[in-house]
């Protein structure tokens, strides 16, 4: 009987030891106690036991400190445990939409986690930034509004700004949505060609002066075929970029979530 | 009756318009803190750095584009004061795409800049790109 007891007392000790304190761990990300933090996982997992709370924990952590390759680890192998929690998916979908790095944020996005309403929207959101699908609504008018423009100026030429360019000095930027940077541009070209075109008619076309005024103008009307369409193709990028960090803030804003 | 509205309308104004420029005043005299001020250093202007290959070793429109551009940078700029709209100046943005991405496309690029310059484009970019002292950040991606 005695033996027994002691038996049950030595299991019953070795248990609780082996238990995760979420309180203790709670305690030590509100402090960003990052060292303690990572050495208390560390011990738990030399326990051995529970090891998919222990990798749960660890994806936090690492999500925490914005360690995406190792957040990806340690998401893998904890995958059932984490999308079970609502509030560090939401928190990996916001940190995700305005993440710099396309491969990871793809990766993220590629599947639903979880049936919560919110971050199908996030994911629905992302995929629709990506590819050409049908037009949601979101819930937010703004958002709707930015992804229309931006569809429309993923629908825009790069070659053919460039031969509107050719055209016409500024054209390629207007209709690459930039609608300030071609006004200057016109009348920047306006300028340099009426003065090329003053001093041909005046010293005629051998002379010194008008030779360098119109290679300058020749210069400048080459880069802004070139501007056209490099913008456009740089351009597409930012927008989209900017479109994923204002969803990222709106988001964040109204569903805010905690990981802890 | 009309006159002395009118008139205490214009005195209204005119002690609200002054109490405006008195609190800017109590505002500018509490951000200084008059301190010794400090000029801040003239950046250093290094020579055009670029790909040690054959062609352009033995290209002399590379020497000659980095000479014109050193010899802007460190005696014309220098004595225009050129405020420029972009992070990275038009001459050290051109310098860096000719090292990266060779002459033509590096000056081609730099010449877009240039003739881009103004504050008004500051609204076709995305509001990401512009930085907190209100320039547009142009480093090379």
């Amino acid at each position: 009987m005695k033996l027994a007891l002691l038996s049950f007392f030595i299991c019953s000790t070795l248990q609780i030891n082996a238990q995760i304190d979420y309180q203790f761990v709670k305690h030590l990300q509100a402090n960003n106690l990052h060292t303690e933090h990572h050495y208390y996982l560390q011990k738990l997992e030399q326990q051995k036991n529970n090891s998919d709370s222990v990798n749960y924990l660890y994806a936090k952590l690492y999500l925490q400190q914005h360690n995406d390759s190792l957040f990806f680890k340690y998401y893998n192998l904890s995958r059932q445990v984490f999308n079970d929690d609502t509030a560090a998916i939401k928190y990996a979908d916001y940190y995700f939409l305005s993440n710099p790095n396309k491969k990871l944020q793809a990766e993220w996005f590629s599947q639903n986690k979880t049936s919560d309403s919110i971050h199908m929207q996030v994911v629905n959101f992302y995929n629709n930034v990506q590819k050409k699908e049908p037009m949601p609504i979101f819930m937010n008018k703004q958002l709707t509004n930015d992804l229309k423009k931006y569809r429309k100026l993923q629908s825009k030429s790069p070659i053919l700004a460039a031969c509107l360019s050719a055209f016409i000095p500024g054209l390629g930027k207007l209709y690459g949505q930039q609608p300030n940077s071609a006004a200057i541009t016109f009348f920047s070209h306006g300028i340099y060609g009426y003065q090329s075109y003053e001093s041909i008619k005046k010293y005629g076309i051998k002379n010194g002066f008008s030779i360098f005024s119109v290679s300058l103008f020749g210069l400048f009307y080459i880069s802004n075929i070139y501007g056209s369409f490099n913008d456009l193709v740089k351009l597409k990028k930012q927008r989209k970029q900017q479109l994923l960090i204002d969803a990222e803030k709106y988001y964040h804003i109204n569903y805010p979530a905690s990981l802890y | 009756m009309y006159y002395r509205t009118f008139l205490a309308i214009l005195v209204f104004w005119t002690t609200h318009l002054l109490s405006q420029k008195q609190s800017n005043i109590s505002t500018i005299l509490v951000e200084n803190n008059f301190s010794e001020f400090k000029i801040n250093e003239a950046k250093k202007r290094t020579f055009l750095k670029q790909k040690k290959t054959i062609l352009t070793k033995i290209n002399p429109l590379h020497y000659i584009s980095g000479g014109l551009l050193y010899f802007y940078q460190n005696i014309i700029s220098e004595q225009i004061q050129a405020n420029c709209q972009y992070q990275i100046s038009c001459s050290e943005n051109m310098k860096k795409e000719i090292s990266k991405k060779g002459l033509l496309i590096g000056v081609l690029n730099g010449l877009d800049q240039l003739g881009n310059c103004s504050g008004s484009i500051l609204t076709d970019y995305p509001d990401y790109k512009i930085t907190k002292e209100g320039k547009i950040n142009n480093a090379i991606e």
